[in-house]
């Protein structure tokens, strides 16, 4: 005889299992554009623009991918560009923003709070508006065509900053206490107490820093123009072509190379990525 | 003794505090704040780059309020930001309480790739590729409907139909983040509450407004202010996938701003733009924190 | 002994004019635009130059000019201002007049007088590169609009090849039996594509002896009957007789080559993709009401007039449009040479089969507008052309609307022209 919980129970298993069916159908269609690009790059150029669009790769012929690292766009040097600028900005940002942080989190100073105010407000400003002053400002000093420039931008974010004050907020102070009370300098508890407790929320940052820079377009384009400085998302541009001369199964290839090194770290850091930005998020 | 300690402590933590925050406040000030000041200056100006620059007073803030053209922009981007905030953060609340059940790890693994996959790809690249599916005579959903026997639509065609698309592809993209911080927001809320509740008989829908929701509200708020900010300056996507068009349904106020100073060599003007558009990210920020106060419970 | 040296030295003056490399050290920069193909045709021509100059560095900037010609006079104007002007710029010529009225290059004439070596390009080009009767940019490939057909649709539907004189209801009957729906009535292949560019629209207007904005490019010309005449001929091609698809963002390229579409307004830009996507295409001319014009655009190069090694800049230029690098872009598909020798090989010949035309219709083109406020004028004319096509506004109305916008844009250009 089935009890009324049972058959409650019975019920929300498939209210449980009718919605995941239901999540199931959205995520294998929330990854069909992956899987067109993915399947696109594997088309032979002549038949790139064929009907109907195929999802799974139809050959395993990497003659697109080929074309891509055989053009007169040095598309390696790009794709290191892309990864040092990327993996550069992303160290300095933890290192300002973690500083930063502490400071806002921990330490007492006049116009702190006002200070805080202040760099807030710089998620409001886009990228286009501030671009034409940084263009002539680096012309200046020759930093025009310089991945390097590209980092000095970002070493800093105001994103980073909050999110990790928040974070250091919610961590319970006895440490730093008891440290100061010992008589350490103020970098010692940095160093030893609030950075350790920061590590679980500087994955989620980092992540996202890192793939902002991967990603990034607007800045690249205005700032670089030689081939040689260029990142990822411009030669994408090069290799569209003048009024989109460029193959499609050629782009898509080049495409599939690019989100790689965002896909890889992505599955590889899922779970601090997850805790990450979720501890951030929760207090507000 | 102990007087000198406090007083020295007090100096230690100044010092260590405006010397840890200077790398970022000075970082931040060169590429932020001075860009900020010389745009507004500008603003008021007739700048040509070659010739230098005019002061005009508010002739450019004139022009911008009294051309229909710039005020339908403005709007555009005022419900594009309804529109994009609303589905990227209801979307992303209804996977996060979707996900928010028991099911085996590998599938929890699928679906948080699934949906945050999206988040990670550059924006560029998202609208090539969705470009291809909205084309509307060869494109890739217009295929698959017409097999299905249905009409194609003219997704980025119609001025009309044009602004939903880039809303869709916009929600594509940006629910995963939502979903993720949500989540875990959705497991802060306390088991045994909601097992009383239920056990009291209350309904799904009443325990998720009476107890899910005001434990949530911060995050969801938190949500809402950084999904608006971003949808204000939306610009990439929607710049490679209509350009603004058709006519001008949806251009925003970022690729208004762009046309004008790199197309029209409108430097003046374009900062004018700038200037509204800070000034509107701004407003709509204050209206909603203030309106945290009074809806959300912190 | 002596006759040893005099030996020696009779061999080193025979072999010193293979040496006649200079050992002058500098730095040029060079700003192109461009895909890979523009890039590699470019690259060859500086690895030639460097022969002779082997120590000049040559710095390469390249612009794939995604955000339209304007976009591109910005950065340049940008360069200027901040002192990071390049040495010598490969521009297109809806720039030239932005450039020219800000003193930004140095005149030619001399150098192209002097240079025997020029001739070999077609006269009518530098007619379009003189500015107030002094020329600033040499030009160097050059692109039209032609009607790209589908040969084997053509025959396929027992359709005879285009004249040269064919006029625009000729043009639109092909079209109609070249469009083809199924059972459903969702059309398979359609007759022709309505142009969404600028450049590819005002072969319509040439054709119909008006343009939308004046001969001198001073105003707007929205308001002539013929204009409107125009707009409509394009609308009933989409909307009544239903031969073209709707006027869209993306070019639909992809599907001439894939051979879903019989007829697209193009040049010679496309013919590299249409090789390797095996297509059976070939050109014809514009079809004609007044006449049977087309519109052209071209590549010139310039030098900067802050250029700090002129002639070393000369020599690259000279490089830059000589016979090898014009044939290399020729045969790289890219547009069509000025040097008319190049274009008359046999791998800028091969494809498509009536090649010659390109040149034969030379005489017949007029350059597209190009005022000082270009990127303006196409924007405010295809916004207002796209609200007409997909049915938002009416022909008068936009029209109007389009002519007030021009005529605001010009009043503003004053500002700088003056």
């Amino acid at each position: 005889m089935q009890t009324r919980s049972m058959q409650t129970k019975r019920a929300a298993r498939n209210v449980d299992i009718a919605i995941i069916a239901v999540l199931t159908v959205m995520g294998v269609l929330m990854l069909m554009p992956f899987l067109w690009l993915f399947s696109m790059s594997f088309r032979p150029a002549a038949e790139a623009y064929k009907m109907p669009p195929s999802f799974l790769p139809p050959t395993l012929d990497l003659s697109n991918y080929q074309t891509v690292l055989n053009s007169a766009v040095p598309f390696l040097k790009i794709y290191w560009n892309s990864l040092y600028v990327a993996v550069l900005l992303t160290i300095g940002q933890l290192v300002t923003c973690t500083l930063a942080a502490f400071a806002y989190a921990r330490l007492r100073f006049p116009g702190r709070d006002s200070l805080f105010f202040v760099m807030l407000i710089g998620l409001m400003f886009p990228a286009q508006v501030t671009i034409l002053p940084i263009y002539l400002g680096y012309a200046k000093v020759g930093l025009l065509n310089n991945p390097l420039g590209l980092v000095l931008m970002g070493l800093t974010s105001s994103f980073g900053v909050f999110m990790l004050r928040q974070f250091l907020r919610s961590q319970p102070k006895e440490l730093e206490e008891a440290a100061l009370m010992d008589g350490a300098g103020y970098f010692k508890i940095f160093w030893r107490i609030s950075l350790p407790q920061l590590r679980p929320a500087l994955a989620a940052p980092a992540i996202i820093t890192f793939t902002g820079a991967w990603n990034s377009y607007f800045q690249p384009r205005a700032l670089i123009e030689s081939q040689q400085a260029m990142t990822l998302p411009i030669a994408m541009d090069l290799l569209r072509g003048y009024m989109s001369q460029g193959n499609l199964s050629v782009v898509m290839a080049a495409m599939s190379m690019s989100i790689l090194p965002v896909v890889l770290l992505f599955l590889v850091a899922q779970k601090m990525v997850i805790q990450g930005v979720t501890f951030s998020g929760i207090r507000n | 003794m102990a007087k000198r300690r406090l007083s020295d402590l007090r100096k230690a933590q100044m010092r260590a505090g405006y010397l840890f925050v200077v790398p970022s406040f000075v970082l931040y000030a060169l590429f932020v704040l001075v860009p900020v000041a010389i745009t507004i200056v500008l603003s008021f100006t007739y700048y040509d780059i070659s010739f230098g620059a005019d002061w005009v007073w508010f002739e450019n803030y004139q022009r911008f309020f009294g051309e229909s053209r710039s005020i339908t922009i403005f709007w555009n981007t005022l419900r594009f930001a309804f529109f994009a905030v609303t589905g990227n953060v209801l979307v992303g609340l209804l996977l996060a309480l979707a996900l928010n059940r028991a099911m085996p790890g590998w599938l929890l693994y699928f679906f948080r790739l699934a949906f945050f996959l999206p988040v990670i790809i550059s924006a560029a690249f998202v609208a090539v590729v969705w470009s291809y599916f909205y084309a509307v005579d060869f494109g890739v959903i217009n295929y698959y409907l017409n097999v299905l026997g249905l009409p194609a639509v003219p997704w980025l065609t119609s001025s009309k139909v044009a602004m939903t698309s880039i809303v869709i592809m916009d929600v594509w993209k940006n629910t995963g983040f939502f979903m993720i911080i949500l989540v875990a927001a959705l497991q802060g809320v306390p088991q045994p509450i909601m097992d009383a509740a239920s056990m009291d008989g209350a309904s799904p829908w009443r325990r998720f407004s009476r107890i899910t929701l005001p434990y949530i509200s911060p995050v969801l708020f938190f949500c809402i202010v950084f999904a608006t900010i971003g949808a204000l300056q939306v610009f990439e996507s929607i710049t490679i996938l209509t350009g603004g068009g058709p006519g001008d349904s949806t251009r925003s106020l970022s690729i208004y701003l762009v046309d004008e100073a790199f197309g029209s060599f409108e430097l003046g003007y374009a900062a004018a733009v700038s200037v509204v558009m800070m000034l509107l990210v701004l407003i709509v920020t204050i209206i909603q924190l203030v309106g945290s106060r009074r809806l959300v419970e912190a | 002994m002596q006759k040893i040296l005099a030996g020696l030295l009779l061999a080193t003056a025979m072999v010193a004019p293979a040496w006649a490399q200079s050992d002058v050290s500098a730095k040029l920069r060079l700003m192109t635009f461009g895909g890979e193909a523009q890039v590699k045709a470019t690259q060859d021509a500086i690895a030639r130059f460097n022969e002779d100059y082997p120590n000049v560095e040559v710095e390469l900037g390249v612009d794939p000019i995604s955000g339209g010609w304007g976009d591109f006079v910005s950065r340049v104007l940008q360069q200027y201002n901040a002192g990071e002007q390049y040495d010598v710029y490969h521009t297109a010529v809806e720039t030239l007049q932005s450039f020219a009225a800000r003193d930004m290059f140095i005149p030619l004439t001399d150098f192209i007088e002097g240079n025997a070596d020029f001739e070999d390009f077609d006269p009518k080009l530098f007619e379009l590169t003189a500015y107030k009767g002094t020329t600033y940019f040499i030009p160097s490939t050059w692109n039209n609009i032609m009607t790209n057909y589908n040969r084997a649709l053509f025959k396929e539907a027992g359709i005879d090849t285009p004249s040269k004189t064919w006029t625009w209801e000729e043009f639109a009957d092909v079209a109609e039996k070249l469009t083809k729906r199924d059972a459903s009535g969702n059309v398979t292949q359609f007759g022709y594509e309505v142009p969404n560019f600028f450049f590819g629209l005002m072969p319509w207007f040439f054709s119909n002896g008006t343009s939308p904005i004046t001969a001198d490019w001073t105003a707007s010309n929205m308001t002539d009957p013929k204009v409107a005449e125009t707009l409509q001929f394009l609308y009933d091609l989409i909307h009544v007789r239903k031969v073209s698809p709707q006027v869209g963002q993306e070019g639909v390229e992809n599907q001439f080559f894939a051979g879903q579409i019989a007829m697209i307004s193009r040049g010679h830009w496309i013919v590299q993709n249409a090789i390797s996507s095996n297509l059976d295409m070939d050109i014809a001319v514009q079809p004609g009401r007044v006449n049977n014009n087309t519109v052209i655009g071209f590549g010139a190069y310039g030098i900067s007039s802050k250029s700090q090694n002129v002639d070393l800049a000369k020599a690259l230029v000279t490089e830059l449009l000589s016979y090898e690098t014009q044939v290399a872009e020729g045969d790289l598909g890219g547009a069509v040479p000025g040097r008319k020798s190049a274009a008359e090989t046999e791998g800028f010949l091969k494809f498509p089969p009536s090649a010659p035309l390109y040149y034969e219709t030379l005489p017949s083109t007029q350059a597209v507008p190009s005022p000082a406020n270009f990127q303006e004028v196409d924007q405010i004319f295809m916004r207002y052309f796209q609200a007409i096509m997909t049915d938002e506004m009416s022909i008068p109305d936009a029209v109007a609307a389009a002519d007030q916008e021009l005529t605001r844009s010009f009043e503003r250009l004053k500002r700088v022209t003056q």
